[in-house]
This record gives structure tokens, C-alpha cells and sequence, in this order.
């Protein structure tokens, strides 16, 4: 068998699956589909409206518009079938997930990520936090981590009181860092300083980690110690440049710790994303800790970065005969690494 | 480098004035001119012309770190951008507009004749009302006057074409004007530049 011409995202993913297997991450296989049902009861995790529905000889099925919820939803995390004692699964996965394109038609959006769902500890952070600048440099060197917290950001929204809609009206304000429609949202509905300060602090905020939690500290009426002390131990592990930013919002309703987002100099949007998500396993009475994230390599020109480029760096063929498919994978790596 | 996506025409004049004013002058750029790009290494600015509609696409995508715009496009396209600064300029607002003693038949769904279809959707559905939009380029006023539609949904400045055409203001979505957008990415690589751009914005523009 002869390998020829390989993508250079296809280099980065052979890279990519080799470091997770060495940390210990085993393969997640899903298939293309999903019961349409079950993203319908989902839909504020997904977002029904890039769902694709497809209607398999009169079941209603939909194209796969996102991994972790399937995942989740199927994995097996008890030691014993009676439950009770945890073990915690660290998975890798990649796959291709399908969202109704802007101008019609589909995109389909190629990625690769992890998840640890059981205990995420220390160590597990620690490791997390490791393996998301591995993952960041073999895309490019200059890269950043921004983080925020949703149990911060869900706090002081109870402490604003809204309707549902005014809610939504108060995150695009914090996911724009629009200050001035905030205040003007405020204005409007007759809040109090006491009441939308710390919301406003968190649009506000300067993004140097130490600053940041300096001034998450000083914010009045909201007990926060639990959350800042997380971030600050992310912020700790962090191996590159990370920066806090509280525009990273998630959906409440399964988000609850640290989420974050993946930038490389050069590329105009997050190419990595993903948080702490243990609300969305308890939805699946799964009553266990989960964290993950995802690249997305269809954001990623690898052209203009040079990264894994194995067609013209690596020889013209490879014989891999008579070897697994992930001894493969490690051969081809072994040989451009060489 | 910072590369800003200017709108054609009377505001990004304007907003170009600013920019010089705050120091993110471009020496190279001559008023009138057919070239596309200009740029000032010096003063580390590079400015681009284009339709106004465009400029969120520019800055979505990353071809633009930052640009000017105003609310109504913003909230029509809702691109994944920073809203950073309100330029306190081309003041108007978003409004529903019909016949003069118009009264709303809320047996059948409502007529709304716009520009701004997403605007006036979710302005609808916050209200709970049931609409039929009917999506259109220009001339909307014409709309509830020919009988097309009961309402119009659209931007008002002084009012004389409502006022003119028999029409009156029945209820108001939001204010507009221009505001400064950024590229997230670009907030991420250029951010010392974009809020020190900010912040000398902010000195200068009239409140």
C-alpha cells in the first residue's frame, strides 16, 4: 500500500491522533448520524437551525451536527453495571459533523478533539491544558488561549434579574463587549449600579490573567471564591499565552466551569474550543465531571503555515504493508519526524 | 498594521476625519482616488473603501481588524464581531411606520414591508406577533400606500418622507448609528493597537 500526496491536514490530524494515544486517549467512533429527535430536544446545545434532517426510509435522521452531545450520551463511565464507582474515559476523536451552510447548502466541518468525562482533577487539568497548546502548535507557534468561566458569567446574570429575551439582550452585549448597549439595556429597564456592576465588570475586563482576577475579586455581592480559584489554577497550568476574555460564552444549561477558545496568529477565527460541560452529562443522568475541546481544521489555511506539509517534505511513497491502521499512522509520523 | 474597512460615502468621511484626528492618519490616501488600498507604514494603517453592507464581511472574515458600520446592518447580519465603540454619529432609528390611524388587525398576521427582514422578524417576535415580512431594496414607504403591506419597518432620520407620503411613526426598534467593530482574532494579535485606537476614539468623538 502506498501513501501518496497526504493533505497537510491530514498530517496534523496523524500527528495529533499519535500525541493523544500517547497520553492515553483511546479512538471514539460515531457514525454519521444522529435521530433527529434527539438534537430536537437538544436544540438550545446545538442550535436546531444547522441541523440537517434526513428522512431514512420513514425515520427521521439527521446529518451529525455536533460530537460531544453524542458522546456523552453514550458513553459508559461506571466501573460496574449497577453504577456507583467512576472511571474516568479519555477519548479522542475525529470526525466530520454537518451544519446548514450561510447562502444554502451544507458545510461539512472537519475536527479533532478530546474528552475526559469521569473525574477531571488536577492532573487531568493540568494534562487538558497541555495537550490544548500541543494541539495550537502543530497548527502554528504563535497561538493563544483565551479563557472565561460560565459559573462566573451565570452568576451575575441571576444578579441582573432579567426576562428571558433581556438575557439574551445582556450575553450579546458581553459576547460583543459592547459596553455601551449594555449600559443603555440598563438604563432602559431601570437597574441599579449594585445590581449590573458586576456584569459590567466582566464586559470590562483587561485580559492579563493576574489583573483580571484581581479585579474579579474586588467585584461586590457575588461569591465567586470557588470560580476565581479555577481560573487561577488554569490559568497556572497554562504552558503559552493565555488571557481571560468573558466574551467566550457557552450554553448555560450544560456549561458550568472554565470554557475557552484557541486562536493562531493569522486565521480570523477560533480554530480550538471547548470547557468544562458537566451539565450536559447529568442531563444523560450521568452524574460524572467532563471536559474537552475540538479543533476545527476547516478554519485552518495550512498552506500559510507551512505545518505538516508531508507531500513536499516527506519521500514520494511509504510502504505500510502488513501494519495496524494506527501503526500506520505512527510509521508515516515516524518517518517525517526522522 | 492596522487594516480598517471604511464605508463609502458621507459617514466614513467622517468617521476617516477621526482617524486622523486620532492619530491613525494614512498619508497615502487622496480623496477620490480609483486605488482600492492605502497604506502608511509610519503610522502602522492600512484603509480600504467599501459598500457599507460589506464592511461587517470584511471584518468577520479578517481581511479588515477593524471598521466602521452602522447598528441597522449590524443587527440585520449579526456578524461574530466586537462592537467596541459607539461613534455618537449618523444618529437615526429602527421604526415600524404605517397610514395615518392605522389599526392593527391582530386576527391575521401583521404585513411588514423591509429592508431588514432579521431586524424586523426578531423585533416581531419579542412582541409575540405573528408577521408576514415581505423583503424589499428601496422605496419601502411605498409599501402601505399601494396597499402591499400594513407596515413598513425602516430607518428613520428626520421623518419628511413618512410625513410626506401620509405615513407616521407607531412604534420605535432601536437607535442606530456607527459603531466601531473588530475581528476577534485580530483583538487576540493586535490588542494594545485596537484599544489604544479605542480609547483615542473615545477622547475625540462628539458626545
Amino acid at each position: 500500500m502506498y501513501i501518496k500526496n497526504i493533505s497537510m491536514a491530514d498530517g496534523v490530524k496523524m500527528d495529533l491522533k499519535s500525541l493523544y494515544i500517547d497520553y492515553g486517549y483511546e479512538e471514539y467512533h460515531l457514525s454519521g448520524f444522529e435521530e433527529y429527535a434527539f438534537y430536537a430536544e437538544n436544540e438550545s446545545f446545538l442550535n436546531s437551525k444547522d441541523v440537517i434532517a434526513v428522512n431514512a426510509g420513514g425515520k427521521l435522521l439527521a446529518l451529525r451536527s455536533d460530537v460531544t452531545i453524542s458522546i456523552a450520551k453514550n458513553i459508559d463511565i461506571h466501573a460496574d453495571p449497577a453504577g456507583g464507582k467512576l472511571r474516568t474515559r479519555k477519548l479522542f476523536y475525529d470526525e466530520k459533523i454537518f451544519r446548514k451552510a450561510a447562502g444554502g447548502g451544507i458545510n461539512d466541518i472537519s475536527q479533532i478533539g478530546i474528552e475526559i468525562m469521569g473525574t477531571v482533577d488536577e492532573k487531568a487539568t493540568l494534562e487538558l491544558c497541555k495537550l490544548i497548546y500541543a494541539t495550537l502548535s502543530k497548527v502554528s507557534a504563535e497561538n493563544m488561549v483565551d479563557i472565561s468561566h460560565m459559573g462566573i458569567i451565570v452568576k451575575a446574570l441571576r444578579m441582573l434579574s432579567l426576562e428571558r429575551n433581556e438575557e439574551h439582550a445582556a450575553l450579546d452585549c458581553l459576547k460583543g463587549k459592547n459596553e455601551h448597549d449594555f449600559m443603555r439595556l440598563m438604563e432602559t429597564l431601570g437597574k441599579k449600579p449594585r445590581e449590573y456592576e458586576p456584569f459590567l465588570t466582566l464586559i470590562t475586563l483587561p485580559a492579563e490573567g493576574e489583573q483580571a482576577l484581581q479585579k474579579l475579586r474586588e467585584i461586590k455581592g457575588l461569591d465567586i471564591s470557588r470560580e476565581i480559584a479555577e481560573m487561577a489554577s488554569f490559568l497556572g497550568n497554562a504552558v503559552g499565552e493565555m488571557q481571560v476574555d468573558f466574551s467566550i460564552v457557552g450554553d448555560y444549561n450544560y456549561y458550568n466551569g472554565i470554557i475557552f477558545k484557541g486562536y493562531v496568529n493569522g486565521i480570523s477565527k477560533a480554530v480550538l474550543s471547548g470547557g468544562r460541560y458537566d451539565k450536559l452529562l447529568e442531563k444523560f443522568g450521568k452524574k460524572a465531571q467532563a471536559i474537552g475541546f475540538a479543533l476545527y481544521l476547516g478554519e485552518i489555511d495550512f498552506r500559510r503555515f507551512g505545518t505538516a506539509d508531508l507531500s513536499s517534505t516527506g519521500p514520494e511513497g511509504m510502504t505500510c504493508d502488513g501494519t495496524s491502521g494506527m501503526e500506520t499512522l505512527r510509521s508515516v509520523k515516524g518517518a517525517f519526524n526522522d | 498594521m492596522i487594516k480598517f474597512a471604511l464605508p463609502k460615502g458621507r459617514l466614513g468621511d467622517k468617521a476617516y476625519n477621526l482617524l486622523e484626528q486620532a492619530g491613525f492618519s494614512c498619508r497615502d490616501y487622496v480623496a477620490d482616488s480609483r486605488k482600492l488600498v492605502f497604506t502608511d507604514e509610519d503610522t502602522g494603517v492600512s484603509l480600504f473603501w467599501v459598500k457599507p453592507t460589506d464592511v461587517s464581511v470584511y471584518v468577520e472574515e479578517g481581511a479588515a481588524d477593524v471598521g466602521f458600520i452602522g447598528k441597522d446592518i449590524l443587527d440585520e447580519y449579526r456578524p461574530d464581531v466586537y462592537e467596541l465603540l459607539d461613534m455618537n454619529m449618523g444618529k437615526c432609528r429602527m421604526c415600524v411606520a404605517a397610514k395615518k390611524g392605522f389599526q392593527d388587525d391582530t386576527s391575521r398576521p401583521l404585513k411588514v414591508a423591509t429592508k431588514f427582514p432579521n431586524s424586523a422578524t426578531s423585533f416581531y417576535q419579542s412582541k409575540g406577533r405573528e408577521v408576514q415580512i415581505i423583503k424589499l431594496n428601496g422605496s419601502i414607504e411605498l409599501a402601505p400606500v399601494l396597499g402591499l403591506s400594513d407596515v413598513i419597518f425602516d430607518i428613520v432620520e428626520t421623518g419628511t418622507t413618512l410625513r410626506e407620503n401620509n405615513l407616521e411613526v407607531i412604534d420605535e426598534a432601536f437607535r442606530i448609528s456607527m459603531r466601531l467593530i473588530a475581528n476577534k482574532a485580530s483583538y487576540k494579535f493586535k490588542r494594545q493597537d485596537i484599544i489604544r485606537l479605542t480609547q483615542k476614539l473615545k477622547e475625540i468623538i462628539p458626545q
